[in-house]
């Protein structure tokens, strides 16, 4: 498409802004000339990117703000009370404190704004709101000197270190924004302020909680995440599987414990748990199709008390990524038979064999970007900041547990997209010296805030604008 | 005994060496000893104390040595760490010129709730290493072995016209922990105390029953080694095992790796153990960890053999990392903990050959047993020097009723309890009356005019 000229808030268009200003009174006017040319759009004076930043110095001071107070999973009463207060100055109905975790003791402290502007399609946008248990080391002015006690007690230092705070203030801004818009949108606006990804508990609380019986029910979801290897200005886009499923599985290996000495009067579960380890990378190189990516790591081992005693028993625990749900299926039994199989292959006894157990709330499905939605957004998005700013991206393992709101069987269609969050002097800079970015949950990464909480606004208005058009 | 001198009269010509006091025999002494003996058994089977805090026991030992004319020293022990203090005893009998022999007993209990149920279960406590509290039991026999060593002192005491030269009585601490055997030789054993000819251990055994003797000829324990491996990667997230090093899966093959030390590389004839007591590493399913460590005892005998062992525990995890693609600044570290080594024991075979002719006169044939050498480990070995150049022999004192025995060996039947298990209760009179008699007439045989 001939975007070019629509780039930017580019100073040569000074008449667009004037119309803003103006109250937009003479948008009829100009999108006749531009609509052959620039469909799907038909903003007018309006467009995203000029909305974006009339926004954007308002954004970047809340953003400060919420990256110097950050709050751990589940924890997110100040946020959650700042967000409703947001939603409530646009117009919204806001529904506070949403969510039923299955781990008792647990508050909820999500929030819904429904934003109602006539008969319409049904489009939720989320965003994330806790930090995490991370001491920053960013330097910022505004970096957190937050501490909390973590679910054991534990005194943590909290950040911001996975960019929520960002994905928070872009929220506000399609809030606030949509509120100024609503001669160009018709439908219902459902803005979902979650609680503890990072736990990926939050989205099932929220759904429990009756997200979808007490709200409008969305005929879209939207998402965004920060992305901590793209150029700030740059969105990413994956269409179909671009999260995947998550397993945690704890495997506890049990033996004949005894001295150290005398071998053949033990079943040793240290060299059982060894065996086990690598027979279950046979499962990703012998037993699964090249074509579907999985991963299975054992991220602790945790076994016996010192050199010359063998142990009775020893404990891992393994995260299982996937996509497909016959594939999940099929790598989690396979790890069940190698636990056995190698137990019963070293001679241990019936009721000692290994128990594998497969956690059912730790469970975050995959997530699918639906490709007609994703290829539908990806157009809009091109249209305005150009196609060398709108990048298909590697679907990776990690889990975002986005993927409930799309609903198990898929049938809500849903997008995440990334939103470019470094400097691009500084990839090129590390691309140079060969050391690597601060990665997401690193205490130093230090995302753009002016550049990237601009670009996630235009991804989502310009989403939400086309979804919902008139 | 003051009527023996009237009956003695008539029967001199006949019997004359049995009927004079000092001519009794090592068995007549310990069924006359065997009462006090138990007494001093029960005591301290009731007052056990760990590793490197033997005061009341070493206390007891050296007042048994003075009395049965002994010089003695205590509080002798230079340990290699800060903690135990060195509460060795050394008991010097002197009876004119002949060899010396060394007669050692450990005086150690260990960290373990008694659940013998016997009336004279130990109930003490006191504070390990940590300093957490811990019930303690003489789980591994040493009261048996004090009791019974105390009864050999007063035996060759009553006994000196049978035998010539010097016995070094040594009792030592910390067997069980920080290397009393060690402890002692570093504060002196061999300097400030005749240097010995020979040197005699003994131990309980679980498995043996009462009124037998066991021994084994050449190497009888092992060398121990404690092995401590670092297994560095590079952490990070689980979903992103491309961007890690993953030290698990790295330390899970080579403990796979490490079974062909003893099945591919190792003689067969020479036994070896590898043992990975514990590994740890990680805090949760998700995020890849940047170390493993894991704990190692590596046991063998001969001591090329070891060094082939431990130099392949390190090849193999090197060459592992290697093939992994491991940088070369996170190889893995193999630390041989050189503190903590205890060398194998070696009996001496003509020692043992003739220790064993002694034995079944002093105990009769059938009851002095071959058994089978072990992995374990007994510090004894220090006695002997690395070079073996004071001929040792360390031999087992059965300690189990033989109805125990039997019932232990029909099918479905429970295993006798171990050495070091809260159940170890061995029968205290036949027990400590064999180690007596062996002991003592071992001893004699070596010393004899």
């Amino acid at each position: 498409m001939a975007t070019a000229p629509r780039l930017g808030d580019s100073p040569a268009l000074p008449s667009r802004r004037f119309a803003l200003a103006c109250g937009m009174k003479f948008l009829p006017l100009l999108p006749l000339s531009f609509a052959l040319a620039l469909a799907p759009f038909a903003y007018g004076e309006t467009d995203p990117t000029q909305i974006a930043g009339q926004e954007l110095p308002a954004l970047v001071t809340l953003y400060k703000d919420l990256h110097a107070h950050p709050e751990l999973s589940s924890q997110e009463e100040k946020t959650s009370a700042l967000l409703a207060k947001e939603l409530k100055a646009v117009g919204c109905e806001v529904t506070e404190h949403i969510g039923k975790y299955e781990t008792p003791g647990l508050t909820g402290y999500g929030v819904v704004g429904v934003m109602k502007n006539g008969d319409g399609p049904t489009v939720m946008i989320r965003s994330e709101m806790d930090a995490l248990p991370v001491e920053e080391e960013t330097g910022l002015p505004y970096a957190s000197k937050a501490t909390s006690k973590t679910p054991d007690s534990k005194e943590v230092h909290v950040m911001h270190a996975c960019g929520h705070d960002i994905h928070m203030a872009v929220f506000v801004g399609a809030a606030r924004a949509l509120a100024k818009m609503k001669d160009q949108w018709k439908g219902t606006i459902v803005f979902v302020a979650q609680p503890a990804e990072e736990t990926g508990s939050g989205a099932k609380a929220m759904l429990a909680d009756g997200l979808y019986t007490r709200f409008p029910k969305p005929d879209y979801a939207i998402g965004f995440h920060d992305n901590a290897e793209m150029a700030a200005g740059k969105i990413g886009y994956r269409a179909g599987y671009a999260c995947a499923n998550v397993d945690s599985v704890d495997v506890t290996v049990r033996g004949v414990g005894g001295h150290g000495a005398y071998p053949h009067k033990t079943k040793d579960p240290v060299v059982l748990a060894a065996s086990i380890v690598m027979e279950l990378q046979t499962i990703v190189s012998r037993e699964n199709n090249p074509l579907d990516p999985i991963v299975i790591t054992v991220g602790s081992i945790h076994g016996g008390t010192k050199h010359n005693i063998i142990s009775d028993e020893v404990k891992m625990q393994l995260t299982v990524r996937t996509y497909k749900p016959d594939v999940r299926q099929h790598t989690l039994d396979a790890i069940a038979r190698v636990a056995k199989g190698m137990a019963i292959a070293a001679g241990f006894p019936e009721d000692r064999m290994p128990i594998v157990k497969v956690s059912e709330t730790d469970f975050t499905p995959s997530m699918y970007n639906n490709p007609e939605l994703t290829e539908r957004l990806v157009q809009d998005w091109k249209g305005i900041l150009g196609d060398n700013n709108v990048i298909e991206r590697d679907p990776t393992m990690g889990g975002e547990d986005f993927s409930e709101f799309s609903l198990p069987d898929h049938s809500i269609p849903a997008c995440n997209f990334w939103i470019g969050a470094v400097a691009p002097e500084k990839i090129a800079a590390a691309e140079k010296s060969g050391q690597s970015l601060p990665s997401l949950h690193s205490s130093k990464f230090a995302p753009v805030p002016d550049p990237t909480i601009k670009t996630g606004l235009i991804g989502v208005i310009s989403a939400v604008l086309d979804l919902m058009k008139k | 005994m003051k009527f023996l001198p009237l009956l003695a009269l008539p029967c001199l010509l006949a019997a004359a060496p049995s009927l004079r006091a000092e001519d009794q025999s090592p068995k007549q002494i310990a069924d006359q000893e065997l009462p006090s003996l138990l007494t001093i058994y029960k005591d301290v089977h009731q007052h056990p104390e760990l590793s490197g805090q033997e005061k009341q026991t070493s206390e007891l030992v050296a007042k048994e040595l003075k009395a049965v004319g002994c010089e003695v020293t205590d509080h002798l022990g230079k340990y290699s760490e800060p903690g135990p203090v060195g509460y060795g005893v050394v008991g010097v009998m002197k009876n004119g010129d002949g060899p010396v022999v060394l007669v050692r007993a450990d005086m150690d209990a260990l960290p373990i709730t008694e659940e013998t149920g016997l009336p004279y279960a130990s109930q003490a406590m006191s504070k390990n290493r940590a300093g957490d509290d811990v019930h303690i039991m003489h789980a591994c026999g040493h009261d048996v072995h004090i009791a019974t060593f105390i009864g050999v002192a007063r035996e060759m005491a009553k006994l000196k016209d049978q035998w010539q030269g010097t016995i070094l009585f040594v009792a030592q601490p910390a067997e069980e922990a920080y290397g009393g055997a060690k402890a002692l030789l570093a504060d002196g054993l061999y300097k400030r105390f005749p240097k010995p000819a020979y040197a005699l251990g003994f131990h309980d055994n679980p498995e043996l029953e009462t009124g037998h003797i066991g021994i084994t000829s050449g190497y009888t324990y092992a060398n121990v080694d404690s092995v401590d491996v670092t297994v560095m990667g590079v952490g990070g997230h689980g979903a992103y095992p491309h961007k890690t090093k993953d030290p698990i899966v790295l330390a899970a093959e080579m403990i796979n790796l490490w079974q062909t030390i003893a099945s591919r590389q190792n003689n067969p004839i020479d036994p070896i153990v590898v043992t990975v007591g514990s590994i740890h590493g990680g805090t949760k399913h998700n995020i890849i960890p940047n170390e493993v460590k894991m704990q190692l005892t590596v046991r063998t005998y001969k001591s090329e053999v070891r060094e082939r062992v431990l130099a392949a525990i390190a090849q193999m995890a090197r060459g592992c990392a290697v093939a992994g693609g491991w940088p070369e600044d996170k190889m893995p570290k193999v630390e041989v903990l050189k503190g903590e080594f205890v060398p194998a024991t070696y009996n001496n075979p003509e020692l043992t050959t003739r220790l064993i002719s002694v034995w079944k006169e002093a105990l009769g044939e059938k009851n002095v047993e071959m058994v089978d050498a072990t992995m374990g480990a007994e510090d004894f070995s220090e006695y002997s020097l690395p070079d073996h150049s004071i001929p040792a022999v360390d031999f087992h004192v059965g300690a189990v009723a033989p109805e125990k025995i039997a019932a232990s060996n029909k099918p479905g039947a429970s295993p006798l309890p171990s050495l070091h298990s809260s159940k170890f209760a061995p029968v205290p009179e036949p027990t400590i009356r064999t180690g007596v008699i062996a002991m003592t007439s071992a001893v004699l045989d070596l010393m004899k005019k």
